[in-house]
C-alpha cells in the first residue's frame, strides 16, 4: 500500500510506504470489517466531485495525524467499482459514512473505511420522480436527502442497510441540508428563481415552513446556537448569514464563496473574480473568521498564508474537529484541487493536492 | 517530351470521355470554375507540362494521386470509387481515413461528428458544399455526420486552402477546408434521363431508402432530384468497464429520423457560362445518448433540427484572361433542444444571407490573380428555459470577406499568395455588443519540382488565419462574453511528394511527407472563474506533427488490380496555457500521438473487395494528462464486397459491408462507447 506524504509548501511528491497499525484508544473495530486495507484510526476522506459528465468522482483517504494520503480512490480500492458521477456531499453516521452522488443519483452507506454496505439509487420507478439526490443531513439513525425533483427524502439506517422511508416536496432545486434540534433546513435555490430556506420536523415529517433569506441559497450550516445559510445572492454576491431558530429571522453577516463553522466561529473564503481586466481575468481569493459569539470579523486570523492561494478559487472549508486544524480546497475546475492545511491558530501549515477535481468536502473520523 | 506529347494529344480527343470528369477536376486545382458546377468541360490548352502531367497521372490512376502531389499545400481526395469500395456510410466515416485529421465521434448514427485538422480545432474547418462554405454561425462546427454519400462524387481536405483560385474569401479564410462535391449528371451518357433507386438497409434497425432522378430539360440544362429518408433506431449492445468490472450494457435514447429533399438545376450557357442552382430541405429528430454515466438511467435529451437553403453558383470565362464564378445563398436552420430531467429547453433559429463573387486575371502565362468578396449576413434568435427567465440577445451580425490571390507559375514552380482580409460587425437586440473586429490573415505556398522529368515536388506553406466567436462564444446563457478576442492559428509546412512508376509491375506509386507546426494562441475555451464559467481567449496550443501518405495501384492480371492507399501522422500537440498550471505540456484531449489509415481495394470481374483499417493511439481525455484519464488504442477495420450485375441498360449494385471486423469495444471520446461489430447491405438499381 502506497501512501503520500502531505507536502509542506511546494508540491513535490515524495513517495513512502506505511502500513498502519491501530493506535485507537476505542476498542470498537467494526469500522475494519470487510476492508481490503490498513487503515489508521485517524482518517479522513476527500469527496473530489469530478467533472460532470466524466465518471471521476472520487473519495481520497488521508491521515491527518502522520500527514500521509494515500492518492487513489478509496472507494474504489475497497469496492472494485468507481464512485461514478459528481459526488455531491460526505457525511458521518456515527462511524459510517454517507455519500450522495448527484448524476449517478445514489446515497450510498459505508463503513468507516469506505466499504460499501447498502445503496438507494433514485432512479428506480419508484424513486425517479424524486430527481437526482445532491445533499444529505444525518440526526440519529434517520438521514435526509435532497433531490432535484423538489423533494427532501427521509431514509433510515438499520444496521448495514438504507430503507426509504418517505418524501415531502419543499420546491425547486433543494441543495444542502442542516440538522438542528429535531429540525432539517434546506436551502432551496430554484437555480435562481427561490429565496427560503424550508424547515421540516425531523421526526414528524409532514409539514414545511419556509424562512427567507437570500436569492438563490446554497450551502446550510448548523452551529451551536444558529443557522448559517450562503448563497449566490441575487447579484451573485455571495452572501451569508444566520437563522435566529427562534425567530426565524435571518440577518446577513459577510460574503463568502466557501464557508464552514466550528464551535461558533466561522471560517471563511471569498474568491471575487476581476472583471475588469477580461478576457485577462485574475481571481482574488481572501480569508477571514467570523466570530457568531462576538460578532467580530478577524482579517488576519490566517497567517503564513501561500501567494498561490491568493489568486485560486476556494471551493470548500472544513475543519478536522479533532484537533481544530483548518482545510482550504481550491480548485481550477478542470485539474486536481489543492488543499491547504492551517493549524488551529490558523498557522499556514501544508499543502497537498486532492488527487481529483472540485474537492467538495473533507470528513474527519477517529 | 514525345510522350507528353502523345499525352495531349489523345486528351484532347478524349475530352468527352468518362476521364473527363477527373480531368476537370484537376484544372479546379488551379485556375479553373468550381467542380461543381461543370457540365460541359472545355477541352485544356497544350503545353503546360504541369498539366499534362496530371493529366497523364489521372489517366491512369485517378487524379487523386496527382492531386495530392502537385498541391502547394497538403490536400487528400477520396473518390466515389473508392467510397463505394469500401462501403462508407457518411462524410464522416470518409474523412476520418485522411492523414492528419481527428474526427470526434460521439457514437451511433446520431452521434454528431465534428472534423479537425491537424489539432487545430472543429472550429477552423470550412465545410463546402458544391462549392459554397456551410456556416454555422451559432455554433461553429459543421455535423458532418449528417452528409450522406450516396451523391458524392468526391471529397477534397485541403489544409490551409486548395489552389483553385476561383474560391470564395470563406475559403481563403479556413485553416482547412473539406470540399463535398456531389456528382455531375448525365455527363457520360446521351440519355436524357436517369432514376437511381438505392435501399439500405442493416444494424441498428438501419432503414434508408434514397432516390436520385436526374432529367434533361434541355440540350444544356439538366435538373435532378434527390429524396432521402433514414432511420435507425441506434441501440446496440456495448460493455462499461466500471474499475475492474465489466458489464454488459445497451445504448438507448440513440434513435434517429431524417427526411431529405434537395433539388439541383444546372445549366450552361451558349457563352460557355454556367449556373447551378441548388435547394435543399432537411429534418431530423434523434434522441442524444449523452455520455453513459455510471449506475443512472440513460439520458432523455432529444434534440429536433430543421434545415433549408437555396443557393446558385454562376462562373464565366469571359476570355482567355478573365473569369468570374459568383455564388448566392440563403440558409435558414432551426433546432429545439430538450431535458425533460432538467426541464431545459432551447429552441434557436438561424438565418444567413450571404453572397460572394470571385474575378480572375491572367495578364501573363504564368501570372493569375484572383479577387474574392463575400458578404454575409447571420442572425440568431432563440427561446431559452432554465428555470429562470432569460432575455436573449438575439445577435446580428454582418460580415465582409475581401480575398486577393497572386500566383505565378511556371513549369516548375507554383507560388502563390494571399491576403484576406475580415471585417464582423455586430448588433444585439439585449445586452451588450463586441467591439467591430478587422483582422489580416496572410497565407503563401509554393512548390516547386526539383527534378524536370520526374514528379518530385518540394513544398512549402504558411498560413496565419482565425476564426471569430460564435454566437455561442459571446451570448450563450451565463457563459458567453462579448469581450473575446478573434481565435488565432498559425500554420507552417514543409513536405516532398512524388509520383511515379518504379517499377513494370506498380502501375503508379505516390508519396507525400509533410512536417508541420502549428500554433493557436487567444483559443477561445470556457474558463472558470469563481463558480462561474465564462468564455475566454485563454488557451495556446503548440502542435508539431509529421503526416505521410502513400497511393498505389498494381495490375495482378488483366482484369485484376489492386489499389492501396495508407497514411499515418506522428503528432504533439501540448498545451502551453500557463506554466503554473498541471496541464502545462500535457497533450491536450483527444489528441492521440499517433494514427494511420491503410485501404485496400481488389478489383475484379466477380466481386470487388474493400478493406480499410483505421488505428488511433492513446490520448486523453482531460487536459491533466492522468493515468485514468488515458483512452485506450484502437484498431477498426471493415470489409465490403459489392458486385455490378449488368441487366439491360439498367445496373443493378449489390454491397454487403461489416464495419468493426474483430467486433472490438472501443471509444472515440470517452464513455461514448462505440458500437461494436455491424453490417449493413446497400442494393442500388440505375436505369
Amino acid at each position: 500500500m502506497k501512501f503520500r506524504k502531505l507536502f509542506f509548501g511546494a508540491l513535490c511528491a515524495m513517495m513512502v510506504t506505511a502500513g498502519f497499525t491501530s493506535c485507537s484508544d476505542d476498542d470498537n473495530e467494526d469500522w475494519r470489517d470487510g476492508s481490503q486495507m490498513e487503515m489508521a484510526d485517524t482518517r479522513a476522506y476527500i469527496l473530489n466531485e469530478g467533472n460532470a459528465g466524466s465518471n471521476n468522482s472520487n473519495i481520497i483517504y488521508f491521515d491527518w495525524q502522520e500527514d500521509l494520503v494515500y492518492p487513489k480512490c478509496i472507494f474504489t480500492e475497497q469496492n472494485g467499482k468507481q464512485l461514478g458521477d459528481t459526488g455531491n456531499d460526505i457525511c458521518m453516521a456515527g462511524d459510517k459514512i454517507l455519500v450522495a452522488v448527484n448524476v449517478s443519483n445514489y446515497v450510498a452507506l459505508l463503513t468507516g473505511a469506505g466499504v460499501e454496505k447498502s445503496r438507494l439509487s433514485f432512479e428506480g420507478e419508484e424513486y425517479k420522480h424524486l430527481g437526482q439526490v445532491r445533499s444529505l443531513a444525518v440526526s440519529g439513525n434517520n438521514v435526509f436527502v435532497s433531490s432535484y425533483g423538489g423533494y427532501v427524502s427521509k431514509l433510515r439506517i438499520s444496521g448495514n442497510k438504507l430503507n426509504y422511508v418517505d418524501s415531502l416536496k419543499v420546491g425547486t432545486y433543494p441543495e444542502t441540508l442542516a440538522e438542528k434540534d429535531g429540525k432539517i433546513y434546506c436551502a432551496v435555490s430554484g437555480w435562481g428563481a427561490d429565496k427560503r430556506v424550508a424547515v421540516i420536523d425531523a421526526n414528524k415529517f409532514d409539514a414545511v415552513e419556509y424562512i427567507e433569506v437570500m436569492g438563490n441559497p446554497d450551502n446550510v450550516l448548523a452551529s451551536d446556537n444558529a443557522i448559517l445559510v450562503q448563497g449566490y445572492g441575487s447579484d451573485n454576491s455571495y452572501p451569508w448569514g444566520t437563522i435566529n431558530p427562534d425567530t426565524k429571522e435571518y440577518t446577513q453577516k459577510g460574503n463568502a464563496t466557501a464557508y464552514t463553522v466550528y464551535n461558533n466561529v466561522v471560517y471563511a473564503a471569498m474568491s471575487e473574480t476581476d472583471w475588469s481586466n477580461w478576457p485577462d481575468v485574475s481571481t482574488v481569493t481572501t480569508l477571514y473568521t467570523y466570530d457568531l459569539t462576538t460578532d467580530k470579523k478577524n482579517n488576519t486570523f490566517f497567517k503564513e498564508m501561500p501567494e498561490a492561494i491568493k489568486s485560486s478559487s476556494a471551493y470548500s472549508m472544513s475543519v478536522n474537529p479533532y484537533t481544530g486544524d483548518i482545510f482550504l480546497a481550491t480548485t481550477d475546475f478542470s485539474t486536481d484541487g489543492i488543499i491547504y492545511k492551517f493549524k488551529a491558530d490558523g498557522t499556514y501549515q501544508l499543502a497537498f493536492p486532492a488527487y481529483g477535481i472540485n474537492p467538495n468536502k473533507i470528513v474527519f473520523l477517529k | 517530351m514525345g510522350n507528353l506529347g502523345r499525352n495531349i494529344k489523345k486528351q484532347r480527343e478524349n475530352c468527352r470521355s468518362v476521364l473527363i470528369r477527373a480531368f476537370v477536376a484537376m484544372l479546379s486545382l488551379s485556375y479553373s470554375t468550381a467542380p461543381a458546377a461543370m457540365l460541359l468541360p472545355r477541352c485544356p490548352a497544350a503545353g503546360d507540362t504541369t498539366e499534362v502531367r496530371r493529366m497523364g497521372t489521372a489517366s491512369v490512376s485517378g487524379h487523386k494521386t496527382a492531386a495530392d502531389v502537385l498541391a502547394t499545400k497538403p490536400l487528400q481526395t477520396m473518390e466515389r470509387t473508392e467510397i463505394e469500395a469500401l462501403g462508407l456510410e457518411n462524410v464522416a466515416e470518409a474523412v476520418k481515413r485522411f492523414a492528419g485529421t481527428t474526427v470526434r465521434d460521439y457514437g451511433g448514427v446520431g452521434g454528431m461528428k465534428t472534423v479537425s485538422v491537424r489539432n487545430l480545432g472543429a472550429h477552423h474547418t470550412a465545410v463546402s458544399y458544391d462549392g459554397i462554405v456551410v456556416s454555422n454561425t451559432q455554433a461553429g462546427q459543421i455535423d458532418i455526420g449528417r452528409y450522406l454519400l450516396d451523391n458524392v462524387e468526391r471529397l477534397t481536405l485541403s489544409t490551409g486552402h486548395s489552389d483553385n483560385l476561383m474560391q470564395s474569401a470563406r475559403h481563403y479564410a479556413a485553416a482547412s477546408v473539406l470540399d463535398i462535391e456531389s456528382k455531375t449528371p448525365l455527363l457520360t451518357t446521351e440519355r436524357n434521363n436517369q432514376l437511381r433507386l438505392t435501399m439500405k438497409t442493416g444494424s441498428f434497425g438501419l432503414a434508408n431508402p434514397s432516390l436520385h432522378y436526374d432529367r434533361r430539360l434541355a440540350r444544356r440544362t439538366v435538373l435532378s432530384l434527390d429524396a432521402y429518408f433514414m432511420h435507425s433506431d441506434g441501440t446496440y449492445p456495448y460493455s462499461l468497464l466500471n474499475a475492474s468490472k465489466r458489464s454488459k450494457e445497451k445504448r438507448y435514447n440513440s434513435e434517429v429520423t431524417s427526411w431529405q429533399g434537395q433539388a439541383d438545376l444546372r445549366h450552361a450557357f451558349a457563352d460557355g457560362s454556367q449556373m447551378h442552382l441548388k435547394t435543399m430541405w432537411y429534418r431530423s429528430e434523434r434522441g442524444l445518448p449523452g455520455t453513459v454515466i455510471f449506475y443512472a438511467n440513460p439520458s432523455e435529451e432529444r434534440l429536433w433540427d430543421e434545415d433549408f437553403y437555396a443557393q446558385a453558383l454562376y462562373s464565366k470565362h469571359f476570355s482567355r484572361q478573365w473569369q468570374l464564378q459568383g455564388r448566392m445563398k440563403y440558409t435558414h436552420t432551426w433546432n429545439r433542444y430538450t431535458d425533460p430531467r432538467y426541464k431545459f429547453r432551447d429552441v434557436n433559429r438561424q438565418n444567413e444571407y450571404y453572397a460572394s463573387a470571385t474575378a480572375g486575371w491572367q495578364p501573363l502565362e504564368n501570372l493569375s490573380f484572383a479577387l474574392a468578396q463575400d458578404i454575409a449576413f447571420n442572425d440568431l434568435r432563440n427561446n431559452i428555459l432554465r428555470n429562470v427567465e432569460v432575455v436573449p440577445a438575439n445577435p446580428r451580425r454582418f460580415t465582409s470577406l475581401t480575398a486577393l490571390t497572386a500566383q505565378w507559375r511556371t513549369a516548375r514552380v507554383n507560388i502563390q499568395g494571399n491576403l484576406t482580409g475580415t471585417y464582423a460587425t455586430e448588433d444585439v437586440h439585449a445586452g451588450k455588443k463586441p467591439d467591430d473586429r478587422r483582422r489580416l490573415s496572410p497565407t503563401v505556398a509554393a512548390t516547386w519540382r526539383l527534378l524536370p522529368e520526374q514528379s518530385f515536388f518540394a513544398r512549402l506553406m504558411y498560413k496565419n488565419t482565425f476564426r471569430m466567436p460564435t454566437f455561442n462564444d459571446q451570448y450563450y446563457y451565463r457563459m458567453g462574453s462579448t469581450n473575446l478576442k478573434p481565435e488565432k492559428a498559425t500554420e507552417y509546412n514543409a513536405g516532398l511528394t512524388w509520383s511515379g512508376s518504379p517499377a513494370r509491375w506498380i502501375k503508379y506509386l505516390s508519396l507525400t511527407v509533410d512536417g508541420y507546426y502549428n500554433h493557436v494562441h487567444d483559443k477561445i475555451v470556457a474558463f472558470p472563474t469563481t463558480y462561474v464559467w465564462k468564455m475566454a481567449n485563454f488557451g495556446k496550443v503548440e502542435i508539431w506533427g509529421i503526416d505521410v501518405t502513400m497511393a498505389t495501384e498494381i495490375p495482378l492480371t488483366r482484369n485484376v488490380s489492386a489499389l492501396l492507399t495508407g497514411n499515418f501522422t506522428q503528432q504533439r500537440a501540448k498545451d502551453k496555457t500557463n506554466p503554473k498550471s498541471q496541464t502545462y505540456n500535457n497533450d491536450v484531449p483527444y489528441t492521440p500521438r499517433s494514427h494511420g489509415n491503410l485501404s485496400i481495394i481488389l478489383n475484379n470481374p466477380w466481386v470487388n473487395v474493400g478493406y480499410s483499417l483505421c488505428y488511433c493511439g492513446s490520448r486523453y481525455s482531460m487536459g491533466q494528462n492522468k493515468p485514468e484519464y488515458r483512452i485506450r488504442q484502437y484498431t477498426e477495420s471493415s470489409l465490403t464486397l459489392s458486385r455490378d450485375f449488368r441487366l439491360g441498360a439498367s445496373r443493378l449494385k449489390l454491397a454487403a459491408s461489416v464495419v468493426n471486423l474483430e467486433n472490438k469495444q472501443y471509444e472515440v471520446v470517452k464513455y461514448y462507447p462505440m458500437p461494436r461489430r455491424s453490417w449493413h447491405l446497400t442494393a442500388t438499381f440505375q436505369w
